[in-house]
Order: structure tokens, then sequence, then C-alpha cells
């Protein structure tokens, strides 16, 4: 194709882009060709691009010689045709920055940034100027491409670890002048500055993190305070800094109520700035109905880190501020209207739903026993097991990397990626597995049990004579179709009137101790790349060990399905009999019952793992639950309550009915104050 | 009683047998060492009349039985019979006249086949009825030599024995097997797929001879919990790489038990657009190497897998016995046979791992670093003879993220042949490199065949064309489907390369419709390379090069169907 071109390499390769982009535009499904130096389309100089395509496509007559022309230009190297991969590092040093935060390439980044360094300074420039000039150049490229869906945000996070590393260099030269020159030490020019958090009782971080990077990456100031942070400390550093902007992040569902929290603080303090709300369990309809109301500065729900940067830029530009804060109000009101509307929906009395309990037939029932009753401790578990356990979805998810796993991988456009993403990921389990970076730990158990009412009352020895705890469930209250029961989780243990030796299990399990040490170490390196996928993998980790352990469980350990023989895929897809619901999540929604869990198995002592004052597990690696082992339990959401049921539920816990309420704030189908 | 030579053919079972399969589970039958061992025959048994005087000792030579003992051989065969086979294996498991050198009976070979299928011929005509057809299939064991491994640890690239032996030595087996009566001809104990392919060869050899075809089941064996052959294929590859035998089944059989066989099963039910079938051993080895799974037992899973319509033949391998063999038949009674996958459209390739090309598919890297007419560093290193730099070369390209590699070695001082046999041996050895499948690229047919006795995954030849005419092109086309190849046709005829939009596009329908509707070319393994040549030149003529190409690549994809486009070396 371009053999008149040899000798000029950089012509060639060019001409080979343009060829295949037009050829694969035509239906080309293969060609052979130097894999992994394949030069992209988008990257041909745009002038040679369309001296090319004249050729390529034969568009003019006097294509060839207008080639020519310019081709000896673009012969810039010279060099071996294998150097090829190399060849940016022959760029001028400002391109060079570009591509290596554009490409995410860090080996190189401390020699450039100095020879930046020094050639500022030879003009009497100031470090400073390294910043402010090439590398903000360069992440503004990073930032555009992003912006236009060019670039992916495992892409974004590993420019920014370029640009931090750039940035520590400078560090102790920008520092000496400041000791040198009093005057300069004044503050840095930023787009913004901002406090984030995720607050009180939660420990869950991945995305907060990614959204710093982001941010960070805009030129953005974030002052990131860590996980559990009490709204005391957020706000008096906000003050403190004089934050432009305050963010807070949370997983749990008592995170939510932290956040009405805070914004009340707020509102209490005097405050004015915009407050932004993100995280999994968080919501547009909640941040309306709940946040908005308590807080008159701005209070803005954001979907992810890839809306963080315009919805931020927007809150801080005195042009677009009140046109967002237009559309912000509008859509909230009618996000309200429609709440105070959805009370409507149809519900059944607590006596009508306990008529309706899910039909199981005892009669002839035999419980399977378990192979190995009582407590058991699984004290340092091969996480080179896990690792063929791991649901890669959610990994995925929590990179904003849209697209079903495995078919991820092989997208047209993320498909690069993604495969990136991955191969890192796995490069980095064979280090965490070879250097044992993480340690698993978990303890489950079995106990002698029996349905009373919603309630499952576990015994102390299999006289089933001695109550030890009993463990409280909640009922559906949805008026459902015929046929269509309403489910409690003591529906699947065999109530105690059928005399049958029924039993229920819990577990719980980490994955993540050892990870914050190494996490932090990354920090400190400005390698948030490398700390958040050892985050996202930690908690992937702890998914594996769950369902490792119930599928154990399952064929050993209870035994109840000797004979399941399953593939991780459908191990992913439930294709078991048996449920593991955890205290927290849909089919038991409230968070105390983990505190009957962690005495149940004394998880504490027995795996590190702790609960916070919201409920929440640390390390955030960690996963526990139940375990029902009837052919017919399965998952289900509890969904909205009705205050008959929450007043009973109240009297079982032993609480008031407004402790009860604030615990189950997120099912109430009920307004407490009406 | 020596048996007379006259063979005995049987009709073409294909029809019967896919019928019957689509009605219920068959039932093979199972161990045959295990039942001769009860007989507790001694070298005079198995020396009979006939070698009592041979040079060596045959003790432990099962399949010279067939000549020696023929009446134990039959009663095996009635009791596997009588426990409800429909399909016994004749006993001649290591009858190549390979394994038949360790006691110096090679040439014997065509005979114990002969034999062994007049044998169960019988023993099956004793029992048949009209409602209740039985079948005998030709057992073919995969010798004891492997040819995709290497037998010395000081050179990865030796060989003890060659696919042109392999292939020899199968059709003389072939051919005695369906002169003394068989059916079918079972290809198992697959833990080469290179063995196998040689096996196919022979099969579709013995096929032309005789105008016609047999069913053929191909049977390959999983050695461990890797999940991969002992030559380390994966088992959509090993699928992927013998399928083009058309077979009436493929399935696993030996080296695991029912229940760690069951994931590799599930596969191939997933995957095969043709009938599975299963003969697992007993259970692992216990401690002192027996297998001491109770039929029950065995009949539990093996249940599982019918119930799960995993399967449409179950059977037994080492350990088993008629009383195995009659429990999964009640099992085997009670469920419903699988329904073999449709189709899977797209290009199958493979090395140890599948490789597949669909419609939608991103465009597939060829690495053309190995291309020695593409690298002058490839060149240097071939010629100095330092293939171990050479590999290097190759496993840097995968790395890289090519997910076929291109070989050639066409150089005017190079011995193609020699140098072609000798890295794609030393690729097979390599398994970063020899996951991906190879693309064995020369301008002469003779490099390109010796490329292809040397690859076990599906691999694509580089090319054939229309240039020496209709004869050969049909010629080379009916290899590549012998060898199990999909092919690259250039666009290329008797007068000379199309250098314009439309000798591509005339010479591309006639090479698709002479592939398709004369070879029986399967569409999805043509990939079609219309010529890439250097533009801007100055010269007029080649000015419209460039664009020809894309128009005649969007020609192809409109209007060829299920074909492939590939630019040969775009450089």
């Amino acid at each position: 194709m371009s053999f008149s071109f040899r000798g000029n390499n950089p012509v060639r390769e060019a001409i080979h882009a343009v060829f295949l982009f037009h050829a694969i535009e035509a239906g080309l499904d293969m060609g052979i060709v130097n894999a992994g130096a394949l030069v992209v389309y988008d990257q041909v100089e745009p002038e040679l691009r369309t001296r090319i395509e004249d050729v390529v496509l034969n568009r003019r007559p006097d294509a060839a010689e207008r080639l020519l022309e310019i081709a000896e230009e673009y012969n810039r190297t010279g060099e071996a045709e294998e150097a090829a991969a190399e060849e940016w590092r022959s760029l001028p040093v400002g391109e060079r920055i570009t591509h290596a935060l554009v490409k995410g390439i860090d080996g190189h980044v401390q020699d450039d940034t100095e020879e930046l360094r020094a050639q500022i300074a030879e003009r009497g420039g100031r470090p400073i100027e390294v910043i402010e000039g090439p590398l903000m150049d360069g992440m503004n490229v990073v930032g555009d491409l992003f912006g236009a869906g060019k670039m992916f945000l495992p892409q974004v996070v590993k420019s920014a670890r370029v640009m931090k590393k750039a940035v520590a260099y400078l560090i102790p030269f920008i520092e000496q002048e400041k000791l040198d020159n009093p005057e300069y030490a004044t503050a840095k020019e930023t787009n913004g500055t901002i406090v984030m958090a995720t607050v009180k009782g939660d420990v869950h971080d991945i995305g907060k993190n990614i959204v710093g990077v982001v941010l960070q990456c805009n030129n953005y100031e974030v002052v990131d305070l860590g996980v559990m942070v009490p709204a005391q400390k957020i706000l008096d550093t906000a003050v403190e800094i004089g934050a432009d902007a305050v963010g807070l992040s949370g997983l749990i569902t008592p995170s939510l109520d932290e956040m009405v929290n805070v914004a009340s603080e707020m509102q209490r303090r005097g405050f004015e700035v915009p407050l932004m709300i993100g995280g999994a369990t968080t919501s547009r309809a909640h941040t309306a109905v709940k946040v908005d109301g308590k807080y008159d500065g701005p209070v803005v729900w954001v979907k992810d880190a890839s809306r963080s940067v315009p919805t931020l830029a927007a809150l801080l530009s005195d042009a677009q501020r009140p046109k967002l804060l237009a559309d912000v109000k509008a859509d909230y009101d009618s996000l309200r209207e429609r709440h105070a509307t959805k009370h409507d929906r149809p519900m059944v009395t607590l006596e009508q739903a306990r008529a309706n309990r899910t039909p199981v037939d005892w009669d002839g029932y035999v419980p399977p026993a378990p192979k190995q009753p009582g407590i058991h401790v699984l004290d340092d578990y091969d996480i080179a097991e896990l690792r063929a356990y791991i649901d890669w979805q959610p990994f995925f998810n929590a990179w904003e990397m849209k697209g079903k796993f495995p078919d991820i991988l092989n997208n047209p456009t993320t498909g690069e990626t993604a495969r990136g993403l991955y191969d890192d990921a796995q490069a980095m389990l064979d280090r965490i597995v070879e250097e044992k970076w993480l340690t698993a730990k978990g303890v489950y158990g079995f106990f002698p049990a029996a349905a009373v009412g919603d309630d499952i009352e576990v015994y102390t020895d299999e006289s089933r004579s001695e109550v030890l705890t009993t463990l409280c469930n909640l009922r559906q209250q949805g008026d459902h179709r015929e046929g269509v029961p309403n489910r409690s989780l003591g529906d699947f243990v065999a109530p105690r009137g059928t005399g049958l030796p029924d039993h229920v299990g819990a577990f719980a399990v980490t994955a993540g101790l050892g990870a914050q040490d190494r996490i932090l170490a990354f920090k400190e390196d400005a390698d948030d790349y490398s700390a958040i996928m050892l985050e996202a993998l930690a908690d992937r980790l702890a998914e594996a060990f769950a369902e490792r352990l119930h599928q154990r469980v399952r064929t050993e350990f209870w035994g109840h399905e000797p004979d399941e023989q399953l593939e991780n895929e459908d191990l992913i897809a439930e294709k078991y009999h048996g449920i593991r619901p955890a205290p927290g999540y849909p089919a038991c929604p409230e968070h105390t019952e983990k505190r009957t869990l962690w005495e149940l198995l004394d998880v504490q002592a027995n795996t590190g793992i702790e609960l916070t004052e919201s409920m929440a597990m640390w390390p955030g690696a960690a996963v526990s639950g139940w375990y029902f082992s009837h052919p017919q339990s399965q998952y289900f959401v509890v969904g909205r309550l009705g205050r008959d049921q929450v007043a009973d539920y109240a009297e079982r816990k032993g609480w008031t009915l407004a402790e009860a309420e604030r615990w189950l704030s997120p099912n109430l189908g009920y307004d407490p104050e009406d | 009683m020596t048996p007379s030579s006259a063979p005995s053919l049987r009709p073409d079972a294909t029809g019967a047998l896919s019928a019957l399969l689509r009605e219920r589970i068959l039932l093979l039958d199972g161990a045959m060492g295990t039942l001769i061992q009860g007989f507790q025959p001694g070298e005079v048994e198995f020396r009979g009349e006939r070698f009592a005087d041979w040079g060596q000792d045959v003790k432990g030579n099962s399949d010279l039985l067939n000549l020696t003992q023929p009446e134990m051989i039959r009663s095996i065969h009635r009791q596997y019979l009588d426990a409800g086979a429909d399909i016994v294996e004749t006993n001649t498991f290591t009858a190549t006249s390979i394994a038949q050198a360790d006691y110096g009976m090679q040439d014997l070979a065509y005979e114990i086949n002969l034999a062994g299928a007049r044998i169960a011929r019988e023993a099956c005509d004793e029992v048949a009825t009209e409602d209740r057809p039985r079948f005998v299939a030709g057992s073919l064991g995969p010798t004891n030599r492997t040819a995709s491994i290497s037998p010395d640890v000081n050179d990865p690239g030796a060989r003890n024995v060659s696919f042109e032996d392999l292939v020899e030595a199968y059709l003389d087996q072939a051919r005695g097997l369906v002169d003394g009566g068989a059916d079918l001809l079972l290809v198992e104990t697959i833990f080469d797929t290179l063995n196998a392919k040689a096996a196919i060869f022979a099969l579709e050899t013995l096929f032309e001879e005789h105008g016609r075809r047999w069913p053929v089941i191909m049977s390959g064996t999983i050695t461990d919990a890797s999940g991969r052959t002992l030559s380390g294929q994966v088992t959509e590859a090993f699928w992927a790489s013998v399928r083009h035998v058309k077979p009436l089944a493929v399935g696993l059989n030996c080296a695991l038990g029912a229940a760690e066989m069951r994931p590799y099963v599930a596969e191939l039910a997933r995957l095969a657009d043709t009938f599975v079938s299963s003969h697992p051993n007993a259970g692992l080895p216990n401690a002192f190497g027996e297998y001491d799974e109770s039929p029950e037992q065995m009949a539990a899973t093996l249940g599982e897998f019918a119930a799960s319509g995993l399967v449409n033949i179950l059977g037994g391998c080492c350990g088993t016995t008629p009383a195995h063999i009659e429990a999964i038949a009640a099992v085997a009674a009670a469920a419903e046979p699988r329904t073999p996958a449709e189709p899977r459209p797209g290009m199958h390739l493979a090395g140890l791992e599948p490789v597949t090309i669909t419609a939608d598919s991103l465009f597939v890297n060829v690495g053309e670093r190995t291309n020695i007419t593409g690298s002058a560093k490839f060149r240097n290193l071939i010629k100095a003879g330092d293939y171990d730099t050479g590999l290097t070369v190759a496993a840097q390209q995968v790395e890289n993220g090519a997910q076929v590699i291109d070989v050639n070695m066409d150089e005017g001082m190079i011995d193609g042949v020699g140098a072609m046999d000798r890295f794609l041996k030393l690729v097979a050895s390599e398994p970063d490199i020899s996951r991906v499948p190879v693309m064995v690229d020369s301008s002469k047919w003779e490099v390109i065949e010796a490329g292809l006795r040397c690859v076990q995954g599906k691999p694509i030849v580089n090319s054939i064309s229309l240039k020496e005419g209709e004869e050969k092109f049909v010629e080379q086309a009916r290899l590549c489907r012998k060898y199990g190849a999909a092919a690259v046709v250039m666009a290329f005829d008797e007068d000379g390369q199309a250098d314009n939009l439309e000798r591509r596009k005339a010479i591309c329908e006639r090479a698709y419709r002479i592939l398709t509707e004369q070879v029986g070319f399967p569409a999805d393994d043509i990939i079609f390379d219309p010529n890439v040549f250097a533009v801007a030149t100055g010269i007029e003529e080649h000015a419209s090069y460039g664009l020809d190409f894309i128009e005649a690549t969007r020609w192809i994809k409109e209007n060829l169907p299920g074909r492939w486009s590939a630019a040969a070396s775009p450089t």
C-alpha cells in the first residue's frame, strides 16, 4: 500500500491507518498488521490525513504529488520500524506531556516535568507555570475528550495519576520558591475548592474517590476527608479553607438520614455554598424530598463522576448557575409532587398481609440437618480460589463503564478501555495473591430455629427449649394480585407449631483486611488509579467469598444441595436453591439486625469486621447475611410498610415508634408527621 | 479360525442413527480391558496357536485376542448387548500399526481390525431385531505417540511420530474396521488433537476411495481439572478443530469420572450443532489405580446429564462393567435426548483457545511480524537459525493483541518446508503463542501443507487462488477442508492478479461459487483478499488502487453471503 514511502515510517503508518479506517468502514474483517503498533485514524495530523485520503480514495489527480510535497516533514524519526511504539518520545516536550496525560503513561513524567521546569526557569519563569501551562493544557485535552465521550473513566483516572506525579515532583521546587520569595506564598489559581466526605457511619468511598480524581483533573482543589466523617468536621473544614462547595457520599441507607442531618446543620450554621449529593443509595427523589427542604442553599444530586464536572462548573459560574438551579428546582418540585401522591398506592393491613404468607407445605417436609452444626471460623481463606468466583459486572459499573460483561470487552467504543481495565485488574489480582496483600476471613454458623409469626426464634441447642435470640423480619404490605403472596423471611423456616427441626444459618466474610495501608500508600504515591482499583477488587473478592461460601454451605457445610454443580455464571444468576439475604438489603431492609448477627457469630472477635453506628461494616469489603435452605425460599423486596407493621415491629424490637420510623425511614409507606 | 478376507461393507447408517438419536439417548458399551482381565488370560492364551512361536511376549496386547481368542471377545460384546448397549465398540483401541509395533505386530494391524469388527458384527447381529437395531463402532484410539508434544526435554521441536505416519496408520486401521462391518467410526480418547486431525484426514481419504461416508464420532479427553486436553486445548477449541469431519456426534471420554467431566460435556452441549456423547471412567482411580464408582453412583450422575438435556449418547470407559451400562440404560431411558444446538454463525478458529469471528467482531489483527517477507528482523533471525528469538517475536505479537499470527517463510535462501515445520512445532510448545490460531502463509503449496501438518487447532491458509486454474484451486480447497483449515482466497486468476474493481468482483464471485457449490466449502470459512497494491507511485493507472480495494470489500460483504474480507499485509 505504502511502498512508495519506504524509509518514511510515520507517513507509511498514517497511510495504513487511513486506508484501514475506510476499508473497515466498508466491511473489512481482518488484516495482517503489526499488532499493537497501529496508528489510530484520529491521531493522524489533519493536513496529512486529508492528503492521504486524497490518495487512498483517489479524490484528485494531483493527490500523489501533494502527499509527496509534505511527506518528508512528517518523517521525524527515521528510526527502525521496531521502535515505532516509542516514537512519541521524540516529540517536543510539551507534546510529550500531553501524550503522556492522554495515554496515562507515567514512565517518563518526572524527566519531562524536569525538562519543562528547567526550560521555564531558564527564561525566568516559576515552577508553578509548569502546572498552569503545559500540565493544565494537557489535562484540558483529557477533559475535552472525556466530555466528548472519547475517553472513559479508567483512562481519566490513569491520566490523573500522571498529573499527580508531575505535581508531586514540582512541590519541593514550589516550596523552596516560597521560602526564597515570601511574596509568592499565595494560593494557586484553581476553578474552585470543594470539601468531600463519606458521611458518618458509612465506609464506602470508591465512587467518591473517582469523583475527586475527575474534579482534580479539571483543576478543582479537592479536600477529601475520607470516610465516616461527622457533620461538624465536614463543615468546620469547609469554613476553614473557604470551600466553594460541599460534596457528600454514601452507600448504605442510614447514610441518607445523615445527609439530611448535614444539610440541616448547613442551614443552622448559615452556609450558602452548594451541597452536592452522590452515592449508590442516593437518588434524585430522596434529594428532592428529604434533603432539599432542609437547606436553603443549592442542593444538587449528581448521578455519576462524569456529571460531577459540568455540575460543579455550572454551580460556581454566575452565568450558568441561575439556569441550572431553575432546572433543578422544576425537576425537584415535580418529584416532590409525584412523591406526595405515591402513598396512594394500595396497601393491605398487616393482618391481611400475614394471612397471605408464602404458601409452604410443611406436611411431609424434612428439614435438612446441617452437616456442620455450630459456629465455624475461616481464618485465612485462599484468595486464589475466590478469584474464579468474581462477578465482574459490578466492577465495570464501579468504573462507570456501561455495558454487559463480558461483551463490554469487545464493544467497539469502550472495548479497548475495558480490556485495559480488566488486564490491570487481573495483574493486580496476581499480585494480591502472590504477595498476600489481602487476608480473607469469615465466620458462619447454623442454629436450630423455628418461625414464630414473622420472626424467627433461634435456640441454644437441639432441645429447642431455650431461645438464644430472635431474628425480626418485615413483611410485604403491597396489595398483590391473586396468587402472589405477601412474603417475609419468616415464611421460609418451619413454624414452631409444626415441630420440625429446622435451622437457620448466618455468615460474615471480608476480603478487605490489609487493604487500607496499601490504599493509603498508593494515594501517597499519587496513584489513585491503583488505590481505587485495589478497593474495587477487595469489594469484588468479598462478594466472591460470600458466593463461594454459600456454595460450600449448600453442598458441604449445611449440605442441603449436595449434588449441585454450577458454573460461575449460574452462581451469579442465582440458579440454586437457598438464599443468603443481607440485613439492610431489600428482603430485610432494617440494618440493626446486623447487630443480632454480630452477637450470634461473635463476628468482630472471629473476623475483625466491625459495625459502625450506622451499621456499615468496616472494612468496607465485607458481606454478611442469613442462610435459608428451604427450596421455596427466594429473594424479594419488602417495599413500603404501613404504620401498623412499623408499630408492631417497634414492639418486637423493644423500640419506640420514633426509633422504628428512623431505622425504617426508606421503607415508610406513610409520612410520620401526618 | 482365520477370518476370510472378503470385505462386508455396511450401508451408511447416518440416517438410521440420526433418527434414533432424536428419539432417545443411545447407549454405548463399557470397558473392554476390565472384562478381559476377568478371564485372566496368560501369555499362552494371548499367543493362541497361531503365535505360539512369536519372537516376543504378547501378553497385554488385548487387541490381539481378536485373532487368538475371538470367543472371549464375542462373549464380552454379548454381555454389553444384553445389558442394553445400542452400540458396541470393537476391541481395536490399540490396533494401529504404530501401537502394535510395541509387539512387533505392525503388519497385522489391518487383520486385527478386520477381525475385531467382524466379531462385534456377529455379536450385534445375534441380538439385533428390526425394532432394536444394534451398531458396531470401530474404535480408533489415540496411539501411544503424540504429534504435538515433544518426547525430548532438550528439544521442544522434536516429535516421535509424524502427521503422515499417523494418517497411514489410521487409514490402515479404518480400512480394516469398515471391511469387517463397522457401522460407524469412533475416534476416541483424543488427548492430542493433531493425532485426531490425522485420523480425520485418513477417514476422509477412505471416504474418497469408497465414494461414500461412514458416520463418525469424535471423542476427546480432558485430562484433568485444568479443563484442557493433554496437548493443551480447551473444550471449545477442540470442537472447532475437529468439526470439519461433520461428525454424527462429538463427545468426551476417559481420564475423568462423570462428575468431573460434567462442565466440559455441558460446554459441548452448548456449542455443538451435532449430537453429544459422554463415556466417562467409573470415577477417578483410587489409591490402587482401580476404578470403584458403583453402577448406581455413576448412573445417578449420568442420569443428571440426561435429565439436564446435555447428551445423546452415554456409555462407560475405564472400569465400567455391564452392570454400569445396565444402570445407565435405566436412567437414560427416563430422559429426553438433547436437541443439537443451532449452528453458531461465524468463523470458528482455534489455537489452544477458540477465536470466533462473527459479523459483530471488531477488526481482527493478524500479527505480521513473523512474516519473513514483511519483517527484516524476523528474516535475519530465521536465516541465522535463531528460532528461539524468532519465538519471542511471535510471543510479543500475541501479547500486543494479535488474535491470529501469520507465519510466512518465503525467502529464496531458506528451505521453506523445513523452516515452516520447525517453527510451527516450536510454536506448539509455547502455550503463550499457540493459544491463538495460526495463519499458514506461503505462495508455495508444499510449504502450506507442511504447516498444516503441525497445527492441532483450526488455522487459516493464506492463500489459495485460481492462479493455476480451476482444477488446482478445487484440489487445494479440498485439502484445506481435509486439514480443517479456513482459507484466504486471493483475487487472482489464470490471467493474473485483479487490479481493478470489476476484475476483483468477478474473480471473487467465481471463486465463491466454486467453493460453496462445487467443493462444499463453508462460506463462513472463506476470507477474500482483494489485493492491496501500492498507491501514490506516480503512475496514473495505480491511482485508483486504494479506492478499488475499499469498494471491492464493500461489494464482497454485500454480495457474497457468509464471507469475510482481509487485507493481506497492507504494508
